[in-house]
C-alpha cells in the first residue's frame, strides 16, 4: 500500500467524524423511548408504560437514569420538538394526553402509576433532566452541552419555553411477546 | 469550518497530512509531542472539535495518552470535548481497542 493509501484511510475516517459533528449540531444526538405492555397495532396508545429512555451513540445504547416523572415530561417533550413549552402548557398538555393520564393501565389499576407534572416543579424537573442529559453524553464520551439539547428559552415577558433539540425514535414492546425484537416505530 | 489539532510525531507525514485535511476545508493545528497537545487544549479547548492522534510506538502507552488528552480538555469546560481519532500502523488487540472505543475515541489502523 503507498503512503497516499495510508493517508487516504485516514482521511476517510475524519470524514466520518466530521459528518457525526455535522450531524450532532443539525440535529441533536438521538434518543430511543422504550413503552412496554404495548397491545399489537396501536403504537403510543393509552395504557402504555413509558419504561426506559437511552441515548444512541455509535450503535451503543446509553440509559438515561430517570424517574418516572422525567421519563413521563422526556416522553412529553419529545413528541412536541416543535413547540417551545412553559411550564404551565406542559402541566396541561400532560393532564390532556390519556396516554399520560392513564399511563400502564394496561397492567395496573388507574392512577397508580402515572404522575402529573404540576407547573411548580417543571423548573426543578428540567434542572435534573439536564443533570441525567449531562450524565449520559459523559458515560458515552460524547461532546454536547445539556442546554443545548434540552433548550430553555426565554420569551419577551417573564415565560420560559422548553424543548427538546434532537431525534427520537419509539420502540414496542408486546406484553404477550416481551422477547421478541424492538421495533422501530414507522411515525418516528 | 472545524478546527482539528493534529498529534503526529513524523513531521514529513504531519505535513503531506495536514495538506490534506486543509483541502478538506479543515483548520489544521500539529503539534509533535502529546505535551505540547495536552497544553494546547487545556488553553483553546473550545477550538477544537476534531484531535487526531498518530499514535506513539508502544501500545501500552496509549490509554495514558487518550486520558491525558481527556483530562486536559475537561479542565476547562466540563461539556465540550472534541471527537478522538486514533490512528496507529500497529496491530491492537481486541481488548484494547474496545476500552480506547469505550473511553469514545475511534480507532482505526493505519495499513
Amino acid at each position: 500500500m503507498s503512503a497516499n493509501d495510508e493517508l487516504m484511510t485516514i482521511l476517510e475516517e475524519v470524514d466520518v467524524l466530521v459528518a457525526e459533528l455535522r450531524e450532532l449540531n443539525e440535529n441533536g444526538p438521538h434518543f430511543r423511548i422504550l413503552h412496554r405492555f404495548h397491545a399489537p397495532s396501536t403504537d403510543c396508545a393509552p395504557g402504555e408504560e413509558v419504561a426506559g429512555v437511552y441515548l444512541v451513540h455509535r450503535d451503543r445504547e446509553y440509559f438515561l437514569r430517570l424517574s418516572l416523572s422525567l421519563r413521563l415530561l422526556f416522553d412529553y417533550l419529545a413528541r412536541h420538538t416543535h413547540l417551545p413549552q412553559s411550564a404551565t402548557q406542559i402541566e396541561a398538555g400532560i393532564r390532556a394526553e390519556r396516554f399520560y393520564t392513564e399511563h400502564a393501565t394496561a397492567v395496573t389499576a388507574p392512577l397508580k402509576f402515572t404522575r402529573s407534572i404540576p407547573r411548580s416543579f417543571v423548573r426543578v424537573y428540567m434542572e435534573r433532566l439536564k443533570s441525567a442529559l449531562a450524565d449520559v453524553f459523559q458515560k458515552a464520551g460524547l461532546s454536547m452541552d445539556a442546554d443545548r439539547v434540552l433548550v430553555s428559552q426565554d420569551t419577551v415577558m417573564n415565560e420560559v419555553g422548553h424543548r427538546l433539540e434532537a431525534t427520537f425514535e419509539w420502540v414496542h414492546i408486546d406484553p404477550e411477546r416481551p422477547q421478541a425484537p424492538l421495533r422501530p416505530n414507522p411515525k418516528a | 469550518m472545524y478546527q482539528l489539532l493534529l498529534i503526529d510525531q513524523n513531521p514529513i507525514h504531519a505535513k503531506h497530512l495536514t495538506a490534506y485535511l486543509r483541502r478538506r476545508g479543515l483548520a489544521v493545528t500539529t503539534t509533535a509531542s502529546i505535551e505540547e497537545a495536552s497544553g494546547e487544549l487545556q488553553r483553546r479547548t473550545l477550538s477544537y472539535a476534531l484531535v487526531v492522534v498518530i499514535a506513539p510506538e508502544l501500545p501500552e502507552q496509549w490509554l495514558a495518552v487518550l486520558r491525558r488528552l481527556k483530562r486536559a480538555c475537561r479542565r476547562t469546560l466540563l461539556f465540550h470535548r472534541p471527537l478522538f481519532l486514533f490512528i496507529s500502523n500497529r496491530k491492537c488487540n481486541p481488548h484494547l481497542r474496545l476500552r480506547i472505543e469505550r473511553m469514545g475515541a475511534r480507532y482505526v489502523r493505519e495499513r
